[in-house]
């Protein structure tokens, strides 16, 4: 492989954690993005989806290795999608972000074979902290 | 509510940080105790530690093995020298008993008689004799006493060889004489008194000899077996030094271990003994296991013991479904999928309350917060560490904290009420009450103790009672309240049966709250009349909108001129300002994002750089209000709406043919409609003008839209509100 800048970024990209977020709200999406996306975190983000269909397509396409998902979406809730993106990526690791009110729904999302759970509102540490510890 | 609920938990994981010593101190205890288990049963797995008893061992084997060789030579040179003995032993006889076949024959020669048996027996003997001093001298095969042949050493001691020596010197001329009678020649009995003589002459002295031989080969072999038994004896007290110190040196290090994991499992002992908390560890069975804290049946009943399912024990005090929930979560802790860290808010007994019943059987409501931590063995998750804690005391507080600022919230909300109030009215009422309470004071004071308290109290009451009534007519809720907890204190006395003057002391108490409280939103209430400016809708909303139209002119590389003109918006109520305000953002937004060129493109059309909104609302004659949104910029081009929305794949070409550019213009106030391909805080959702259409069907106004391509676009909505 050629030594050149563009190259390295790729190779680069190759070791960084990729990752997809699901989410009804564009706020939560375009907030999780930016934070992600800030440098601190090995990540980089390769799809944003509005619905649990979208997040399948999504999968199917892109890979991802992480996903951040909402648990109550139109289309296709969060534990449908769960099921779904695990039958489509064994290994793939799941952080449930959903309000507190969702206990119940949460812990069956993680029954389902999602690894964490963050609740809304959250701070811009306990997002970073949750994504470091899904990517090692 | 929500937010009450989660500041609880945060409390209740403060509260116990500043006890967590404890916890991660026995999770510590804990795993000490583990590896010493686990290191002790793999022992004989792991040489690096234990290599010293490996060494000792293998050294023991090595001198065993030593000593059984020595055995197995010592044996054989035993057994050599033996034979070696015996057949010494045989030669002494045979020289005697060749002599005496000798004297036989000489005597059966004089007598007559044959001398063939004596001659025989002679033969043998000295056959023998000589084949086993040539045995003796350079070793050989010699035929033992029963016949069968044995390999015979040869001597190699000097003093051996030198007995060999002399007895050769006396043996060779011996047989010499002996070999004509031997071999029976003719002259035979004539040489045989020549033999005889030299039998009878040398014969002591052969014997003498073979008897030194004997003695010498006894005495060599007893100073060899002696050395023999020395070095065995040597190599026996070697493996035994060997085993005394394998025995005091591992069971000193045997003893050392054990006593690091007994004062581990002292110290956790004794912390289970102390700790406020229950805390035990949860098997994967779910089951409680062998070590409980001493508090935890006091928390959660005697029915929690080492061995019991955890999850039953709470059994009778959780609804089902929540300790489904729990038994779901502590199974996936024990997974290795899940992260701990991200676990903990979904932990369904972070918070629970339940009701026990007291010493005195009263029913009594407890908080318990149970948490759960991995505990990892090899990396695997063994246990899970299960802290139980009775956190009533800090949910009580808690609640106290909340609802004291409840309170204040709402005395803060009742003062601004006041200070919304009129200030005519309200400084009337101020010093009315002021001067009732003052009343009531002078009454007080004046009082004789001789008169009943039941009149005084009930002229309190009525003067109470008519202030609350003012207050409520006022709308001042903050009074009204704070003189119905006057009345209640009135009752509260009136109905108390042997009334005394000293029962009295907590009204001037409650007269000086009040007139505290009046003095205080006096003061306040002066201050604001004094300082008072009318901000009237009109002109807030004339600011908010230049400043929201600079800021989206300024993000999308627009130049904008806006005029707003909204002097009319104060004549509608509160309800329907909100909505003209709201339309006519969005509106603005529309138009400077979507309607005005970039200053290149102006300037190129031949328009000046800078573009210009207005934002007017019109009062008509007829009562009807008009809010327009006009702007100079590129139109709505009815050829672009269509290519959007035959891009959105919502209609069909044949669909978007039947409609007239009217209709087409009219698809813009569909939601998911946008021209803009990237979104930005502005535009580009889909999101906007269907908003807009909604608050016009709210308003109950009608829409119409005047534009011109590359010159301008005009909304106008119109509507009445009611008289």
């Amino acid at each position: 492989m050629r030594n050149t800048p563009e190259a390295n970024a790729a190779r680069q990209d190759l070791t960084r954690v990729r990752l997809m977020v699901v989410d009804d709200s564009s706020v939560i999406r375009n907030r999780i993005a930016r934070i992600a996306g800030n440098g601190l975190l090995n990540t980089h983000i390769v799809g944003l989806a509005r619905n649990g269909l979208e997040a399948v397509r999504l999968c199917a396409q892109y890979q991802p290795d992480l996903v951040t998902l909402d648990l109550t979406m139109p289309e296709m809730d969060g534990i449908d999608c769960v099921d779904a993106l695990v039958k489509l990526k064994p290994d793939i690791r799941v952080l449930v972000v959903s309000a507190l009110s969702d206990k119940v729904t949460a812990l069956e999302a993680i029954k389902r074979g999602a690894n964490g759970f963050l609740f809304k509102p959250f701070t811009d540490e306990q997002l970073v902290q949750a994504l470091k510890e899904l990517s090692q | 509510m929500q937010s009450s609920a989660s500041c609880l938990a945060c409390m209740g994981k403060g509260v116990l940080t500043s006890r967590m010593g404890a916890r991660r101190f026995f999770l510590h205890q804990f795993q000490i105790n583990q590896e010493n288990t686990v290191s002790l049963s793999l022992a004989k797995w792991i040489p690096g530690k234990y290599r010293q008893i490996v060494y000792a061992v293998a050294a023991f084997l090595l001198f065993d093995l030593g000593v059984l060789v020595l055995n197995f030579y010592t044996s054989y040179q035993i057994s050599e020298d033996a034979v070696s003995i015996n057949l010494a032993g045989r030669q002494r006889m045979l020289s005697q008993r060749m002599t005496k076949s000798l004297l036989a024959m000489q005597s059966d020669a004089l007598a007559g008689e044959p001398q063939d048996a004596a001659l025989e027996e002679l033969r043998t003997t000295v056959a023998l004799f000589d084949t086993s001093f040539r045995g003796f001298e350079s070793g050989g095969e010699v035929k033992g006493g029963d016949g069968t042949p044995v390999p015979l050493v040869a001597v190699a001691s000097p003093a051996g060889r030198a007995i060999l020596a002399k007895a050769r010197a006396v043996w060779d001329p011996y047989l010499a004489a002996l070999q004509p009678v031997l071999r029976g020649d003719a002259s035979w009995e004539t040489r045989l008194p020549a033999a005889v003589a030299y039998g009878r002459a040398n014969n002591v002295k052969l014997l003498g000899l073979m008897n030194d031989l004997t003695s010498h080969l006894e005495r060599e072999a007893s100073a060899k077996a002696s050395r023999l038994r020395l070095i065995q004896t040597a190599g026996i007290a070697l493996a035994l030094l060997n085993f005394a110190f394998i025995l005091v040196h591992f069971l000193r290090q045997l003893r050392e271990s054990d006593q690091v994991i007994e004062a581990a499992q002292q110290e956790t002992q004794e912390i289970l003994a102390t700790v406020k908390e229950g805390l035990f560890l949860l098997g994967p069975d779910l089951r409680i296991g062998t070590q409980v804290s001493a508090s935890l049946p006091g928390i959660l009943g005697e029915r929690a013991r080492p061995g019991t399912d955890f999850f039953e024990v709470l059994d009778e005090r959780v609804p089902a479904t929540a300790l489904q929930a729990a038994r779901d979560y502590a199974r996936l802790l024990f997974g290795d999928r899940v992260k701990e860290s991200l676990m903990g808010d979904l932990n369904p007994l972070s918070l629970m309350e339940m009701t026990q019943t007291n010493d005195r059987g009263e029913p009594q409501t407890h908080f318990l917060s149970i948490h759960f931590n991995q505990v990892r063995v090899g990396g695997r998750v063994s246990h899970l560490l299960v802290t139980v804690q009775d956190v009533s005391e800090q949910v009580r507080l808690e609640r106290a904290l909340a609802a004291a600022d409840a309170r204040t919230r709402s005395e803060t909300e009742a003062l601004l009420k006041v200070l919304t109030t009129d200030s005519a009215s309200l400084l009337g009422f101020l010093d009315q009450a002021r001067q009732t309470l003052l009343r009531i004071n002078t009454t007080l004071k004046n009082h004789n103790s001789d008169e009943r308290y039941d009149g005084l109290i009930n002229g309190i009451f009525r003067q109470i009672h008519t202030l609350k009534g003012d207050a409520a007519m006022l709308g001042l809720d903050l009074f009204e309240a704070q003189a119905h907890e006057f009345e209640r204190l009135l009752i509260a006395l009136r109905e108390q049966p042997d009334l005394r003057g000293n029962d009295l002391v907590a009204i001037p108490l409650k007269l000086d709250a009040f007139l505290d409280r009046l003095a205080t939103v006096r003061d306040i209430a002066e201050r604001l009349t004094s300082s008072r400016v009318q901000h009237t809708p009109a002109v807030l909303a004339g600011k908010r909108f230049a400043q929201l139209g600079k800021r989206i002119a300024a993000d999308h590389g627009k130049a904008v001129e806006l005029a707003v003109e909204l002097d009319k918006l104060n004549a509608l109520d509160p309800c329907a300002q909100t909505t003209v305000s709201e339309i006519a953002v969005q509106l603005l937004r529309n138009a400077v994002v979507h309607g005005i060129e970039t200053p290149q493109q102006r300037t190129q059309l031949n328009k000046p750089a800078q573009g210009n909104v207005h934002i007017r609302l019109h009062a008509h004659d007829n009562g009807e209000f008009e809010l327009c949104v006009r702007d100079d910029g590129s139109g709505l081009s009815p050829a672009r709406i269509r290519e959007t929305l035959l891009a959105s794949g919502r209609y069909t070409v044949e669909q978007l043919d039947q409609w007239d550019h009217k209709q087409l213009i009219m698809r813009i106030f569909e939601p998911g409609f946008s021209t803009v391909t990237t979104g930005d805080r502005d535009a580009g959702h889909g999101v906007g003008l269907d908003v807009v259409k909604q608050k016009i069907a709210r308003l109950g106004a009608r829409l119409s839209i005047a534009t011109r391509p590359e010159r301008f676009t005009e909304f106008s909505i119109r509507f009445t509100v009611p008289a």
